[in-house]
């Protein structure tokens, strides 16, 4: 058992060690392809990303909200609810908390607070919606979450192209007005040329606090429960909508809170494109860490790294969507070991090693290991539910 | 695809030299678990086999590999003298091998006409279908009186089982492979699919293969019985010859515990009629305990009291229909009927997975609180799909056994990893469940250990009542043994046993009362002691009460 587990961490490495050199050296070919040099492509990608203090603490600095992001996600893909809204939530978490900024308190300590409360209330209350419709009329969370990002961006399109809201002066588009500086986050690191703002920390802590009460506290048992076998919730008595309301919030909470931090990240004013596609790969992240709330730590960080990298890269003339591409392949190499190793695993299982008894079939297979695959390009993940395969005990292997 | 265009099949008779099935030297292991080691099985042209053994026996894998869900690690398969490619599930379809699995492949969300439809490549004709499923229906007197644009998930257990019985049957398969289909069958619904097997193999002279545990069951409806025991054949007789007992100890491989040869002496063969009187010493004794007050717990009311019980049918079952029943302290109740009589409905209002529409539920005298969110205080559940209700397969054995019982094992907010330890460890010891370490996911346990766990934490809450659902459907004999035991002992503790059950041998050597249940009212009681089967089988059908014993 012990041996068999080793090998598999020894197989599932070099596999990943492969897949990821495989997919950089296509991105590196692509680059050749589209004119651009490889080799100053890639030492870019260095530069941006790792080679200096100052470009580690943009990785760290991008690693943020994606941290943020993946941590919410966790709960909900643990309590089996598939959120895919983390874009509009955190584009509303950033207006929301813009709006308290430049309306209710705009400096000094409580109001930096108080924006960063007001962004989470507002990515909750987004999330909220899509919870509610979940649990009183039965709409599936992944669909109702979806399509709010539509609305979310109509909404911050509304609210930022009026002069009476949140509108910046005449003349612009549509954006916002910007907070004023002090509302920034207060730099935790602070160097000549670089700065970490404390964002960071709050996101490794909340990442370590949601990790230790996933496992040890009441809710997050319930919670796993629910999340593994929603039918056993009645017999155990739990109190299924108000995990899975509590739960769906908590990760429009922590989207919108990535959205208040990217205020003081990226400053200038909220428009409908500000939350950059952060959602979609914050999903990405907890995607990549199999809904693991530890693993999320180390995955975000590698997604910032990619981030800065490629804005580097993007800055030295390569074409922008090769930088999207490649984000998409890494992300990709990242996922195919834990696949192949997944299919081992259910081959075993459909074979019925464990003989299950006689007339209950399998449980509908928790999302925590839906294996969606998203692309980091802004599109939607497709979410492929393994359901099908893991109840159908005649499935052909070939 | 058309093998048995013509009655005889399309083989002349004679012409067959040699078995029609022949399986040499098949071996499988998966990681360290050998699930079959050079196992060699015949199966003649008209023969029906069956395959008996334990859970984890090699039963299930050895149909796997025949029907090419699974490739063997060696050995091969030839069908009609032709060999299979090995684990090619299209190639033994073509060759005319067609298995049933325990766990049924019907998808839920289409009909029935659909799900038969599926197996026939490229013709997806309603009208043909349904042509085929009568024809069917009438060549072998196969019940499908069902509407055929129901969908499959809204079909009671003995239906679905009956469409992928069709569904084989459509392929026209010279070799069915059938997994402990029984198992979820009631007696006469069981004997009824031996009959059905037995016109197979007399009018086309197929072949059947079909798992089983229940020796009765084996005795009464196969030519030929092979035994498995950890993944080798360890006999191999005419069933003719074969006896109980023997079969028993080559099963087990020493001499049985007292239930393997109990249930075996006193199980009814299938087909014949006679309901067997329980073994005078279990009845005996929690008799005498089921006397009022008797039992050490408080004597003020029941254990468990129901009145005039009204609930609305779910899927084409009978409704609740003003049902009233008690179970007393010590008391081990009986529920037994025809399936879809509304057993299903009390199971899951005492389950509390539905709301009844009215009547009054009482525990040890406190009304039945049935609210969402809250584990019902002193009841006890052994749910019959434990996979889906009693249990979370993916988390571990120390987890699964503090289910709803988390207060026990926790500092306030957080749960205690030592005290969620220290009280599994306990369990495991007390129940004697088989696992490595308690953080083992339950999954990897057999089915009769995950029951054990399920018994050990619905037990440890000391109910006032235990609703026991099925509680040993596809447990092997020991296991069976085991759960009835733990029964016995925790009504000798006082606590009241409610026990739904479509095994009637079950029912009639555990319970001390039996009560039969007829379209959601109780259509009688007998004395499981004194039971004329004639009569019962006349109540169950709804006779009426004046022919209970």
């Amino acid at each position: 058992m012990r041996s068999q587990r080793v090998s598999r961490v020894i197989l599932s490495g070099a596999l990943l060690v492969v897949a990821v050199t495989a997919a950089f050296l296509l991105s590196m070919a692509l680059i050749a392809l589209t004119g651009g040099s490889a080799i100053s492509a890639a030492s870019a990608m260095l530069q941006g990303s790792v080679e200096s203090t100052a470009s580690l603490m943009t990785s760290l600095q991008r690693a943020t909200p994606l941290l943020l992001v993946a941590i919410g996600t966790v709960v909900a893909g643990r309590a089996g609810l598939i959120n895919v809204g983390q874009e509009g939530q955190v584009l509303v978490g950033a207006v929301a908390g813009t709006a308290f900024g430049l309306y209710v308190l705009g400096s000094g300590w409580p109001g930096q607070v108080g924006t960063l409360l007001a962004a989470a209330l507002g990515g909750a209350a987004w999330a909220g919606i899509a919870a509610v419709l979940r649990t009183w009329a039965q709409v599936n969370e992944t669909v109702s979450t979806l399509l709010l990002n539509f609305v979310a961006i109509q909404l911050v399109y509304f609210l930022v192209s009026q002069r009476y809201l949140l509108q910046a002066p005449p003349g612009s588009q549509a954006i916002s007005r910007s907070l004023p500086a002090p509302d920034d986050l207060p730099n935790f690191v602070q160097g000549t040329g670089y700065a970490l703002t404390s964002g960071f920390i709050i996101a490794v802590l909340l990442a370590l606090v949601v990790a230790g009460l996933l496992k040890r506290s009441r809710f997050g048992f319930d919670l796993r429960v629910l999340g593994l076998n929603e039918q056993s919730a009645d017999t155990f008595g739990i109190r299924r909508n108000r995990v899975l309301i509590t739960s769906l919030m908590f990760s429009g909470a922590t989207a919108g809170l990535a959205g208040g931090v990217l205020l003081s990240v990226s400053p200038g004013g909220v428009t409908p494109t500000f939350s950059a596609n952060y959602g979609w790969d914050g999903l990405l992240v907890a995607l990549v860490a199999n809904y693991q709330p530890l693993t999320i730590i180390p995955v975000a960080l590698g997604f910032g790294i990619i981030r800065a990298g490629s804005d580097f890269v993007v800055a030295t003339g390569v074409n922008a969507t090769i930088a999207y591409v490649f984000e998409g392949l890494i992300a990709l190499a990242v996922l195919l070991p834990a696949v192949i190793l997944r299919r081992q695993v259910w081959a075993l299982r459909l074979a019925g090693v464990t003989e299950p008894s006689a007339e209950a079939p399998e449980p509908a297979q928790p999302a925590a290991s839906a294996r969606p695959a998203a692309s980091s390009g802004g599109s939607p993940g497709v979410s492929i539910p393994p359901a099908a395969a893991e109840t159908s005990r005649e499935r052909p292997h070939a | 695809m058309r093998l048995w265009h013509h009655p005889a099949g399309s083989v002349p008779d004679g012409a067959r030299a040699g078995p029609e099935l022949s399986a040499r030297g098949l071996s499988k292991r998966f990681g360290s678990v050998t699930a079959c080691s050079e196992v060699s099985l015949d199966v003649a042209a008209g023969e029906i086999v069956g395959l008996l053994g334990q859970n984890g026996a090699g039963k299930t894998t050895l149909m796997n590999i025949i029907a090419g869900v699974e490739r063997p690690d060696q050995g091969s398969v030839t069908l009609g003298g032709v060999t299979l490619p090995p684990g090619h599930l299209g190639a033994a379809r073509a060759l005319g091998i067609a298995m049933v699995h325990q766990e049924f492949s019907l998808i839920d969300a289409l009909t029935v006409w659909e799900n038969v439809a599926l197996v026939r490549d490229g013709r997806l004709s309603r009208r043909w279908t349904a042509d085929r499923i009568r024809h069917l229906s009438e060549a072998f007197g196969l019940d499908m009186s069902v509407h055929l644009d129901t969908p499959a998930g809204q079909l009671s257990a003995a239906m679905r089982q009956r469409v992928e019985i069709v569904k084989c049957l459509v392929q026209e398969p010279r070799l069915i492979l059938l997994d402990e289909p029984t198992a979820i069958l009631s007696r006469q619904e069981a004997s009824r699919l031996f009959a059905i097997l037995r016109r197979l193999v007399r009018d086309r002279l197929a072949s059947v293969v079909v798992s089983n545990h229940r020796l009765a069951e084996v005795l009464g409806s196969t030519d030929r019985i092979v035994v498995l025991r950890s993944g080798a054949v360890v006999a191999d007789l005419r069933t003719a010859d074969a006896t109980e007992r023997e079969l028993a100890v080559q099963m087990l491989g020493s001499d049985p515990p007292s239930a393997a040869t109990e249930k075996a002496d006193t199980a009814v063969i299938v087909g014949a009629a006679g309901v067997p009187a329980p073994a005078p010493d279990a009845t005996g004794e929690s008799r005498a305990e089921s006397a009022p007050g008797a039992g050490p717990g408080p004597p003020a009311g029941p254990a468990l009291e129901i009145r005039a019980l009204r609930a609305r049918g779910a899927r084409h079952s009978a409704a609740l229909d003003g049902l009233s029943l008690e179970v007393g302290r010590g008391e081990i109740v009986g529920l037994v009927g025809v399936e879809g009589n509304g057993q299903a409905e009390l199971m899951d209002i005492l389950g509390n997975r539905a709301r009844p529409s009215s009547g009054s539920l009482k525990v040890a005298g406190r009304p039945f609180r049935a609210t969402r969110g809250q584990r019902l205080r002193g009841i006890g559940i052994v749910p019959a799909d434990r996979h889906r209700h009693g249990c979370v397969l993916d988390m571990t054995v120390a987890e699964n056994l503090a289910l709803g019982e988390l207060r026990q094992v926790s500092y306030g907010y957080l749960v205690s990893r030592a005290r969620m330890r220290r009280r599994a460890a306990a369990l495991i010891d007390e129940y004697g469940i088989s696992c490595p370490d308690p953080g083992v996911p339950l999954r990897y346990l057999s089915g009769g250990h995950q029951q054990r766990v399920i018994l050990a934490r619905e037990l440890s809450r000391n109910p006032a009542v235990l609703v026991a659902d099925q509680p040993t459907r596809g447990l092997d004999v020991a296991a069976v043994e085991d759960v009835w035991g733990r029964i016995r002992d925790a009504a000798g503790r006082g606590t009241g046993v409610l026990l739904n059950s479509s095994d009637l041998d079950e029912v009639l050597r555990l319970a001390t009362r039996v009560v039969v249940i007829v379209r959601g009212q109780v259509a009688g009681e007998v004395q499981p002691g004194a039971v004329n089967p004639e009569a019962l089988g006349l109540l169950m059908g709804g006779a009426g009460a004046q022919w209970a014993a």
